[in-house]
């Protein structure tokens, strides 16, 4: 790939992504490296990418992918099974509310969504994807992202309600990856 | 589908639009329309959820994140060539050394099975054809050379192919190449020694460092090459009187 195919596909892509990046690893140091290290591996093994339209789904895939890879590591998943049941009726102060705050405390309040419900969550804001190609980069049937959807905005509302306490919620993606190897 | 089930399709119905003709949201949002409780609770889920939209987009990736990645992107697009190119040249270098492990291989053992040939042949031909003494003008002293002679000192003999068979010297078949064969009594003891022109031979060369020793039966052969004759001379009293004329 030539270096001004490469810039035109950086130019495009790299704000959602740094979006989606920011929403899981939880700071902007490791969301940029999130990002970085995704176009790395697009520029080493991506250009082999018959189909470049292709290529925005590959690139979401592989940040989250490399996001997984140490995350996996961790055990602070949350099981589906210990939520509380979703509320589903939106009060207009709700959306007041929202509206009023700046947008890194909505960002803030998108990352203290559980990690299983943030990513598909912050996907479906980012409103780049497809549901296709949203199950496709989370490695999970339309049905169970739609669920955690679901899901993930009744966590997204409630921490709305609180935004004070979302910065004690959030635990730096740096941090948790200092905590394995202590 | 009942307004529940609706609730939990609809949710997944980004405001944006894109959503409009996916068919999985078709009969939710048919249902939506048919109840205005559903419909109202969509409209208000949906605004809910443009909002969290715009503050995304608002946010913005830090200063220098975009020039980071594009200089990384150029060292990351310069490397793969490199070694691809390494790559090339290790199995290229590496295809080389196998080639010429291999050839010296197979070189190592046709010289080898040459050697062993010439040997055999030797040995055979002396023990089939009995004494034949140099012929021609010269061959005296050559006799008398041969018969003071170690191995290597036998190569420095002016030996002309064309005038010793001219002069009557046996020639033999070795294969298809002539040799010239020259029989000469050293200490009562009748040896013999083969002599095959290089140009004339089209089998791989002997070997050049030292000779190549054979025993037959009671016999034995040395052969060797000093790059213009292959020679072989055979001794009747075996290998230790061969190497004896070693030296």
């Amino acid at each position: 790939m030539s270096t001004t195919a490469f810039s035109q596909l950086v130019d495009v892509h790299y704000t959602p992504l740094y979006r989606f990046a920011l929403s899981l690893a939880r700071n902007q140091a490791d969301a940029g490296d999130l990002v970085q290290q995704t176009f790395y591996i697009w520029a080493t093994k991506g250009h082999a990418l018959r189909e470049v339209s292709k290529a925005k789904s590959w690139l979401f895939t592989t940040l989250y992918r490399e996001f997984l890879s140490v995350r996996r590591r961790e055990q602070r998943s949350t099981s589906i099974e210990d939520l509380p049941p979703s509320e589903q009726d939106v009060a207009t102060e709700e959306i007041d509310r929202a509206r009023s705050m700046d947008a890194n405390t909505v960002m803030l309040a998108l990352q203290s969504v559980d990690e299983v419900f943030c990513a598909p969550l912050t996907l479906f804001y980012l409103d780049d994807l497809t549901y296709q190609e949203i199950a496709d980069t989370l490695d999970v049937p339309i049905g169970t992202v739609m669920s955690r959807l679901s899901r993930g905005k009744a966590q997204l509302r409630d921490s709305l309600k609180k935004p004070e306490k979302n910065a004690q919620k959030v635990i730096p993606f740096n941090q948790t990856k200092k905590g394995q190897t202590s | 589908m009942n307004n529940d089930e609706a609730k939990f399709i609809l949710s997944a119905y980004r405001p944006s639009g894109r959503d409009a003709n996916d068919a999985r949201f078709t009969e939710a949002l048919k249902q939506a329309r048919q109840y205005p409780a559903l419909n109202e609770w969509l409209a208000q889920a949906q605004a809910l959820d443009a909002v969290v939209m715009d503050k995304l987009a608002q946010i913005v990736p830090p200063a220098g994140l975009r020039e980071q990645i594009l200089a990384g992107g150029k060292v990351s697009q310069k490397a793969p060539p490199r070694r691809r190119q390494l790559g090339a040249w290790l199995a290229l270098a590496a295809s080389v050394i196998v080639v010429l492990a291999v050839s010296e291989v197979w070189l190592g053992q046709k010289v080898q099975a040459a050697q062993h040939n010439y040997a055999e042949f030797a040995v055979n031909d002396m023990h089939n054809s009995g004494h034949h003494p140099p012929q021609g003008n010269g061959m005296e002293e050559a006799l008398g050379k041969l018969a003071s002679s170690d191995l290597h000192s036998m190569s420095d003999l002016e030996f002309s192919f064309n005038e010793m068979k001219a002069g009557g010297c046996r020639t033999v078949k070795c294969g298809e190449r002539e040799v010239i064969e020259l029989c000469f009594n050293r200490d009562g003891t009748w040896y013999h020694l083969y002599v095959m022109p290089r140009k004339v031979s089209r089998g791989p060369m002997l070997a050049k460092s030292k000779p190549y020793f054979l025993a037959m039966s009671d016999s034995a052969a040395a052969v060797w090459t000093d790059g213009v004759f292959d020679y072989a001379v055979v001794s009747p009293k075996g290998m230790n009187d061969l190497k004896g004329l070693a030296g």
